[in-house]
């Protein structure tokens, strides 16, 4: 009997040996969650919001890399504005002779065409102007005039307009936080009459005719002036969007981080703590050895003779 | 009468013999499993009684010693005691390591488990919704949408064949009940003629001691000696052993899994035809791991049902939504609505699977909210947004049972096994102490202490010595008698 005690309680300081030991080398303070429910449960909900930080967090970067491409284009488009607004007004100079006028237009039918491919841009996502319509290239010119994802833009309705240019296209960037972070051509370009093209259709064809006439010229630089304005409305959208984007992704970063960190405290082991208590069962296993070993070999027979 | 001092010593010889053949008996048997240690009852004889009727003094002389009986040292409280604490011991040990491996079946939080597959595909759909149109991240879609369903697959399946093993365990314990009643019925019945004759059947009853102390770890039992000997094993007010006849439990298949369709069997007796039903033991644990469905007992069918609630809700749900919205154009196929994602005719946890339209072609995953052609709504992803929204839900149902969202349900299977296995290893542990608490009481009654043994070695042998040294005494003085 005394030997059954004597295994019993050496194992029961392996035992107790060996949990220390697991907790030490792997750093966990429990290898399953039934060794410890309540922390475990805590970790699962913490792992579960730390992926869809991280998911928030990679919907920011495409979404920068959207609105970078948008920001591009739209200073390409301004630039593309103010070139013909400068050729517009040299142009109405009286002093200029018809086939002066004429070159005049070709430079400004070229930075129509600039324009018309700025719309046309397309990242690694698609075109990014065309709304639900990355596929292929929404803005397009032909005899039959500028068309828009096939609907042409002179003959635009009201209702159609409100309808296409509101396919944006919106990423979940935060709890709860959707931000719309395409636009689409019709943005930029308006729709009607007054469209942008439109306008710079208009003034070309003044300047062409002989001799042109000075209150069209007058009245569509004026429109092609709130163009610009619109356009530069638009790229001052997109750098808010940027930085909105920024911050809620360095708050997130943040929250990523102190998540980690409460991850750690529910998970991990104390490797200090772990170290020593490993050594106070080592210890006690020892001691246990070599007192059962000694305790196993006495026996009175051994007195008798 | 003069012979009668030789008698005396010749019978304290006699005795002291037997008592020291007993005590090497003890020592021989130290490390016998269930030995319990035995010794001599030794009485005084009497003066004879036929003496002649006088004030004789010589006449009340004693005649010796005798060994009137050989017992054992045994306590029945105590084996009572230590019998219903095994069979306690027995049924936790089983249920914990049970419910062990039902845990890293159901393996949380790793790579493949259920739940990180559930994220991932979420987490896959929102990137969709960026770029609706793009094949990459369809295919992303669609090959965890498969591994999913694999995933539930694998689990479940890993969960019937538990199931089955623990179908396989009930046969193999009831089959070792059997044989043990047999063989105790057997020993009933030699016992029962040995004890005719007035002596204990010592190592018998030893024997049978150990099988009984086994059975207990089965099954529930409650033991009986009758006065006239007889004894009887019953299992929760049944009969299993009368004295020499056995009841014999037998197996009838008769519990279906609903789902399966697969026969478990149940044991009955095999006199009346009602169920074995023991209140504890293996056994009891067996059936209880096999058959366990509601919150009170759970089983593997409670974790089984709740996978297949999951199941059932993907279907359901992701079908109603993909339905709702307009597939992708491919081939020669058009965009259209009313496309599956999984198939509908398999709600299981075992058998659910993706449809074939999504098996051909993750074109079929129904992003858009209107008709894709032309130049319209090739990135329209306004139906993925139902499926983003499922992720946040909180009023999910399926066939009467309240879900939450797919995500919570899972991380709730996760935690009520990690919940059920803690608890049940800490009641093994405690029920642990508790029959090493009475094993101790029991083995420092009847277990043989080297120490004690030796000690009535010396004190058999000095008894021996002086009986020898009687016996050259008398010896002595009938050498002078004759030699006068």
């Amino acid at each position: 009997m005394l030997a059954n005690k004597a295994i019993d309680n050496i194992n029961k300081n392996y035992n107790s040996m060996l949990y220390f030991q697991s907790r030490f080398t792997t750093g966990k303070k429990y290898q399953s969650p039934s060794e410890d429910p309540v922390s475990a449960s805590t970790s699962l909900y913490l792992s579960s919001r730390a992926s869809r930080i991280q998911q928030y967090i990679d919907r920011i970067n495409d979404a920068g890399n959207i609105t970078t491409d948008t920001e591009t284009a739209l200073t390409d488009i301004n630039k593309s504005i103010q070139s013909i607004q400068e050729l517009v007004s040299s142009a109405s100079n009286a002093t200029m002779s018809m086939s002066e006028r004429q070159s005049i237009c070709n430079e400004i039918d070229q930075h129509r065409e600039q324009i018309l491919y700025a719309l046309n841009y397309s990242s690694t996502t698609g075109y990014i102007f065309g709304g639900y319509n990355t596929d292929r290239p929404p803005v397009e010119d032909s005899a039959a005039g500028v068309t828009y994802n096939g609907e042409n833009l002179l003959a635009m309705t009201d209702l159609m307009f409100e309808d296409m240019s509101s396919e944006i296209i919106s990423f979940n960037i935060s709890n709860g936080v959707k931000m719309g972070i395409t636009m689409t051509a019709l943005d930029i370009t308006g729709r009607g009459e007054g469209n942008l093209i439109n306008t710079i259709d208009k003034l070309t064809a003044e300047l062409r005719k002989d001799p042109p006439s000075v209150s069209v010229l007058t009245a569509e630089s004026k429109a092609l002036e709130e163009h610009l304005n619109h356009v530069l409305a638009k790229l001052s959208e997109v750098g808010g969007k940027q930085q909105r984007l920024e911050r809620i992704g360095a708050q997130l970063k943040d929250a990523e981080v102190l998540i980690e960190d409460k991850i750690s405290l529910a998970e991990d082991a104390d490797a200090e703590e772990s170290i020593i208590k490993y050594a106070m069962a080592e210890q006690a296993y020892q001691a246990s050895l070599s007192i059962s070993g000694k305790i196993v070999q006495m026996s009175l027979l051994d007195y008798i003779d | 009468m003069s012979f009668y001092g030789l008698e005396i010593a010749r019978k304290s010889l006699v005795a002291s013999q037997q008592a020291i053949q007993v005590t090497g008996h003890n020592m021989a048997n130290v490390n016998t499993q269930g030995y319990s240690k035995q010794v001599v009852n030794m009485e005084s004889i009497p003066p004879s009684m036929t003496a002649s009727m006088g004030n004789n003094p010589s006449k009340n002389i004693g005649g010796g010693v005798l060994v009137s009986n050989i017992t054992q040292v045994r306590s029945a409280f105590y084996d009572t005691i230590y019998r219903s604490e095994n069979t306690r011991y027995n049924e936790m040990e089983t249920k914990a390591s049970a419910y062990l491996y039902i845990e890293d079946i159901l393996g949380e939080g790793e790579q493949g488990g259920v739940l990180n597959g559930l994220e991932c595909l979420y987490s896959a759909i929102d990137k969709l919704a960026g770029n609706a149109q793009d094949s990459l991240l369809r295919e992303e879609v669609r090959q965890y949408a498969l591994s999913l369903t694999e995933n539930l697959n694998t689990t479940s399946a890993m969960l019937y064949e538990c199931q089955q093993e623990q179908d396989r365990n009930v046969a193999t314990i009831v089959g070792r009940i059997n044989t043990i009643a047999q063989q105790v019925s057997d020993l009933n019945e030699a016992i029962f003629k040995y004890e005719l004759s007035g002596n204990t059947a010592n190592d018998l009853r030893d024997d049978r001691n150990q099988l009984v102390d086994e059975l207990s770890g089965l099954v529930d039992i409650s033991v009986s000696e009758g006065p006239t000997g007889e004894y009887g094993i019953k299992i929760n007010g049944m009969s299993l052993v009368e004295h020499t006849s056995v009841n014999e439990i037998i197996l009838k298949a008769d519990t279906v899994n609903p789902v399966t369709g697969t026969v478990y069997s149940t044991p009955y007796w095999s006199d009346v035809d009602v169920r074995v039903n023991p209140a504890a033991g293996t056994m009891k644990a067996a059936l209880d791991i096999r058959d366990g469905s509601t919150p009170d007992n759970r089983g593997i069918s409670y974790y089984l049902n709740m996978l297949d609630n999951l199941a059932g809700s993907l279907v359901q749900e992701f079908n109603a939504i993909n339905r709702a919205g307009y597939t992708l154009p491919y081939g020669s196929e058009v965009s259209e609505s009313g496309v599956d994602f999984f198939d509908p005719a398999h709600t299981h946890a075992t058998d659910i699977r993706l449809s074939d339209r999504m098996m051909e072609n993750a074109s079929n995953i129904a992003a858009s909210s209107g008709l894709i052609s032309g130049h319209n709504n090739w990135s329209n992803y306004e139906n993925l947004q139902s499926f983003l929204d499922l992720r946040d839900a909180t009023d999910l149902t399926y066939g009467g049972a309240s879900i939450g969202n797919h995500v919570d349900y899972m991380q709730q299977i996760t935690m009520d096994i990690a919940v059920t296995g803690n608890s049940s290893g800490k009641l093994l542990s405690t029920q642990k102490k508790m029959v090493d608490f009475v094993s101790d009481q029991r083995m420092s009654i009847s277990g043989v202490s080297l120490d004690e043994e030796a000690i009535n070695l010396v004190k058999y042998q000095h008894s021996y010595a002086a009986a020898a040294k009687m016996i050259t005494a008398i010896d002595e003085m009938l050498q002078i008698i004759i030699n006068m």
